[in-house]
């Protein structure tokens, strides 16, 4: 039996279409919320039912707990799914939901409040003998603070209080650098969290970021779903995930395995949540913190467990018991997975925005493509650059890296700048194929990244110069774009279609009607 | 005969001359000539037989800018037809500098003045993109000759937002 009959997306994109995919399989109906900017987006095509919630900011639609509440009556939905990013990890709007006489796909109100609010976070992991990361969060005065740091020792983190996704983060390697950072850290978590509250952390060099996922239900039942190393990330952003671990072995799984259970069950978690932790050269690991939603790179637990985490997430919310136990669970084979962003790695990450005129995406025996645009949509500045995340399951390490570096290779966008070309270097990297990777890897290994920048082969010339010769030609009839071949003879479809999109600031004027 | 001209980073730009030959084109691009045929297909993907080989292609464009996937790279190229822009807002001739922002966000905060004296490496705006603090730094000492933009006000990839005058800077 299904566990609900129709549910709202409280989001847009890739996760929503994830979110989407398993609700179909339950036979649950779907409603999207989307702003002006999303209307004819992927997210919006595949809900059954869908309601225009405000213009393209997402402080005036996807953030508006009353639109989206709205919504949910209007349409009878009978719970809301958050997620990842936007609300779904906000205790007032989850308590709102169930105020509201609805259900929320998450953890409660009262979890998120102890988890998110890190530095209470801590305190209670430090009461469950979770062993914490050494810090300091006694005082916001910049004097106790910039005192703290140097009795913790350099490098140190100062963190958002309210944080998450790297937000209001910053590294402090000496002291002179300590006041402008806990600054600087002040103001993007203000912006961010509309929290100013920061705490300092020991940064640990040659640490790895390993997460364990948790799944709770209502009836006492708490399970791990295993680890996913995350340690390639640029700017505290990961862009990498496997799992296993290369250097997890059964006996650390089952230590960090009941931590992260044990942290759970501290704040009597339900649903689907992931307790990050950082693991030291000498495999001692310290909680991070906890995501108490379902997290960006979820896929690649699914794939070596072969459990359906989004299916699992509306059971438990619906009060089914979790649908296995512990021993139920094992790891087989080896997943990867690349997240694929609009941005230039040549030139320090910066978001890239414009229309993608061609999306093809990679297919075969363990490929599995999470996105949320296909050709024709738009990356606009409003929302998070990422496309896609590339997942590949195969039998072990070495033939994942392999599966993943001939589907980034097949991968073909046009129309954005995108880290396509870095995500292969990190594959192709000795470091990262032996599994030495650490979360410094991108700064030690491709602070200097390029792109290759060889000449280009005549065939690449020919292709670009035929394009621009058949012009208004049979290429026009041929892409299929009725702007364009409405435009005249000196229009190719992508060509013309530009300008509509670039002058729409984000909006879909340009398109084809 | 027509021709094009790309520049692919920052190699030397080829000239491409085309002309149709028959059912085909015939491409020659410093002096290597091609005999093409193509078909195009849905989505700016095209077929090209190249000396009897068959391969796909996918190009598309925005203003100058060419994206190529052939094989498993895409490339970008920019289109140069005619005379060659020259890159606005050039520093180094006129003693100004005018700051771009980098990407699409919203100013933040104006951390100067027109007139005031600036230092190197002193922090002039804020802009926030994505939630990520951006600070937009004084390349050298200077005055600033003009501000651009308002706190508030959401900013373009490109759009100028500092001017700082070197030469003024002596004193």
């Amino acid at each position: 039996m299904p566990p609900f009959r129709k549910i709202l997306i409280a989001n847009r994109g890739e996760i929503a279409v994830r979110v989407m995919r398993s609700c179909r399989e339950l036979g649950v109906a779907t409603v999207a919320v989307h702003s002006e900017a999303d209307r004819d987006s992927m997210h919006v095509r595949m809900a059954d039912e869908a309601v225009e919630i405000g213009p393209a900011p997402a402080a005036q639609s996807y953030l508006l707990e009353d639109r989206i509440l709205d919504a949910a009556r209007a349409t009878g939905a009978q719970a809301i799914h958050p997620g990842y990013g936007f609300l779904s990890e906000n205790p007032v709007f989850a308590d709102a939901v169930r105020d509201a006489g609805l259900t929320f796909i998450g953890p409660s109100g009262a979890a998120m409040r102890a988890m998110g609010h890190k530095t209470s976070a801590r305190a209670a992991m430090a009461k469950a003998g979770v062993p914490i990361v050494p810090g300091y969060q006694e005082s916001q005065q910049d004097d106790d603070l910039a005192a703290a740091a140097d009795r913790i020792g350099y490098p140190v983190l100062v963190k958002a209080t309210a944080g998450g996704g790297g937000k209001g983060m910053r590294v402090v390697n000496a002291a002179a650098e300590a006041r402008e950072a806990i600054g600087g850290a002040r103001r993007e978590a203000a912006h961010a969290f509309g929290d100013d509250r920061i705490y300092l952390e020991k940064y640990f060099d040659g640490a790895r970021h390993i997460e364990f996922q948790v799944l709770a239900d209502r009836h006492g039942h708490v399970v791990h779903l295993f680890e996913r190393e995350c340690s390639v990330q640029r700017r505290h952003q990961k862009i990498v995930e496997e799992t296993p671990s290369p250097v997890v072995d059964e006996d650390l799984r089952r230590r960090m395995g009941a931590a992260a259970v044990a942290a759970a069950r501290a704040v009597d978690y339900e649903n689907a949540g992931t307790i990050e932790f950082l693991l030291g050269p000498d495999k001692d690991f310290y909680f991070l913190e906890m995501n108490t939603r379902l997290q960006v790179e979820h896929p690649i637990t699914e794939l070596v467990t072969g459990r359906d985490l989004v299916q699992a997430q509306l059971r438990v919310a619906a009060g089914e018991p979790l649908p296995f136990d512990q021993d139920q669970l094992s790891q087989r084979g080896h997943a990867l997975e690349c997240r694929v962003y609009a941005e230039d790695p040549g030139n320090g990450f910066l978001p890239d925005t414009g229309p993608l005129f061609t999306v093809v995406e990679p297919r075969g025996p363990g490929v599995r493509v999470d996105s949320g645009v296909a050709s024709g949509d738009v990356i606009t500045h409003h929302y998070d650059p990422m496309i896609a995340k590339l997942v590949v399951l195969a039998e072990d390490r070495a033939s994942a890296i392999r599966r993943m570096q001939k589907a980034l290779g097949e991968y073909v966008i046009l129309g954005v700048t995108t880290n396509l070309p870095l995500l292969r270097d990190v594959l192709d990297h000795e470091v990262f194929q032996r599994g030495g990777a650490t979360t410094r890897f991108i700064d030690q290994h491709m602070s200097d990244w390029q792109p290759a920048r060889e000449v280009p082969p005549d065939e690449v010339l020919i292709a670009a110069a035929l394009a621009d010769a058949l012009g208004g030609g049979a290429a026009a009839a041929a892409s299929g774009c009725a702007a364009a071949t409405a435009g005249g003879a000196d229009a190719w479809g992508p060509w013309r279609r530009t300008d509509g999109f670039r002058l729409g600031g984000g909006g879909r004027e340009g398109s084809a009607s | 005969m027509s021709g094009f001209h790309y520049k692919a980073g920052d190699h030397a730009p080829h000239g491409v001359a085309i002309e149709r030959v028959g059912d085909g084109w015939r491409v020659v691009i410093d002096g290597r000539a091609h005999d093409i045929t193509v078909k195009p297909h849905a989505g700016g993907r095209l077929e090209l037989t190249i000396g009897g080989v068959r391969r796909s292609a996918y190009v598309a464009a925005v203003g100058t800018r060419r994206w190529v996937a052939i094989g498993d790279r895409t490339w970008q190229l920019e289109r140069i037809d005619g005379s060659p822009r020259r890159r606005a807002g050039s520093a180094s001739e006129s003693g100004h500098d005018v700051l771009e922002a980098t990407m699409p966000g919203q100013v933040r905060a104006v951390l100067v003045d027109p007139g005031a004296t600036v230092k190197a490496g002193q922090t002039l705006v804020l802009a926030e993109a994505k939630k990520m603090e951006l600070q937009v730094k004084a390349p050298h000492d200077g005055t600033v000759a003009a501000v651009l933009v308002q706190v508030g006000q959401v900013v373009e990839r490109g759009q100028r937002l500092v001017d700082i005058d070197a030469t003024a800077a002596a004193g």
